[in-house]
């Protein structure tokens, strides 16, 4: 026979006891102690009351779904709409910092902007080429030239420019009318460097009548500072 | 006597492998056992009261097995099937009115879900005290004090339906 615990048994104890989970020896020990401790046994008894009621009625009925509570449901729209309101301010933002402004001719350029570095580029289409150009600014600032020389086209008097930016943010677009060819037979776009170095941008000229020009001259160039 | 019954009740049903009808038979019968005993020969050391009421119920219990053993018949399943007795089983007897009613609405009755959490992992999961304490962010004070709460409150309501101090487990008799 074992001898009785001197001690109350301690909560573990208890729920090892009550889980059958004591060695036999400490459990006639545990038991003893309840035998003469009759305020502890009733402790005890009570423990294994709630135990094996929970078992009767069971875990289903026992375990209700987690009940959405005004509160709580408050809290989460509440959460729900900060998040949607900054993702729609980032998105605004991003939008709001992809700019794109083009230019038919020079005079229309802000004299800031002519006043910074200038940086000429020229594309001659290559029937057949419709790779990326890449073209290296000096810096992220200034003017950047596209003199386009567009497939010659016999009785078109001008020409669009539709002009697309994409970047990782999203995408702008500009349309540019009644562009008209100088002397040698080029097309002269003006754009903002800050506005498109790190991108990408698509032009793709069309007569200004609404048909594609011959063969609807398309360019994509990716442009990138010196700097970076 | 009365206080060797708490005890006594323990004893019997972990011997019984938690079969309370069993355990609150032996517990009667022991208790006859031990009133007989004290009031022929008596015992040598009385303060081995406790631990012959213990050998007793475990006695018994033992004894009950064997009877069940030699008593044990090949059930001719039709036949029980047609007698089935109509009334609700005994456990559904008890989810309806007894100890499950109590526990439910005490379950009810907890200020939060937490508690509800904290009572079903700590005695229907047996999951551990420091694990649930840790899970919930609670102290261990805090938890003693759900514990206790449910406790006390069981006790209370377990009077109010009716139930004597010491017939805690006496489930059959469940109003």
């Amino acid at each position: 026979m074992s001898a009785a615990f001197a001690l109350p048994p301690d909560d573990a104890t208890i729920a090892a006891y009550l889980s059958n989970q004591l060695p036999n020896h400490q459990a006639e020990a545990f038991e003893l102690y309840c035998l003469d401790h009759p305020e502890f046994s009733r402790r005890v008894e009570l423990d294994l009351c709630i135990k094996h009621g929970l078992r009767r009625i069971g875990i289903r009925n026992v375990i209700a779904r987690p009940v959405f509570r005004f509160p709580q449901r408050w809290s989460m729209a509440a959460s729900l709409g900060a998040v949607l309101v900054c993702g729609l301010l980032v998105l605004l933002w991003s939008q709001r910092h992809i700019g794109l402004t083009a230019y038919r001719n020079l005079s229309e350029v802000p004299l800031q902007m002519r006043s910074g570095s200038h940086f000429d580029v020229t594309l001659l289409r290559l029937r057949g080429s419709d790779a990326t150009h890449k073209v290296v600014a000096p810096g992220h600032s200034g003017l950047l030239t596209l003199k386009i020389f567009p497939d010659s086209a016999q009785g078109i008097q001008g020409y669009s420019a539709d002009i697309v930016l994409a970047s990782k943010l999203g995408s702008r677009s500009v349309v540019l009318n009644r562009l008209r060819a100088d002397a040698s037979g080029f097309l002269s776009l003006y754009l903002s460097l800050s506005d498109v170095v790190g991108h990408t941008l698509d032009i793709t000229l069309t007569s200004d009548n609404g048909s594609s020009a011959p063969s609807a001259p398309a360019f994509r160039l990716q442009v990138v500072a010196a700097t970076d | 006597m009365a206080q060797l019954q708490s005890g006594l009740r323990l004893v019997a049903i972990r011997a019984a492998g938690g079969d309370f009808e069993l355990a609150h038979d032996v517990c009667q019968e022991a208790l006859v056992i031990i009133i007989r005993r004290l009031r022929t020969t008596g015992l040598d050391n009385p303060a081995t009261l406790a631990a012959f009421a213990a050998q007793t119920a475990r006695n018994l219990v033992i004894a009950a097995r064997r009877k069940t053993y030699r008593q044990r018949t090949d059930p001719d399943g039709d036949t029980i099937e047609a007698m089935a007795d109509p009334r609700p089983a005994a456990q559904e007897q008890l989810a309806a009115g007894g100890i499950a009613a109590i526990l439910k609405r005490i379950l009810a009755e907890l200020p939060g879900e937490r508690d509800r959490t904290i009572l079903i992992r700590f005695y229907l999961k047996e999951d551990d005290k420091s694990e649930i304490c840790r899970d919930l962010n609670l102290s261990e004070l805090g938890f003693n004090q759900v514990i206790f709460r449910a406790r006390n409150r069981l006790r209370q309501l377990l009077i109010e339906s009716g139930f004597d101090k010491h017939d805690l487990l006496d489930w059959e008799s469940c109003p």
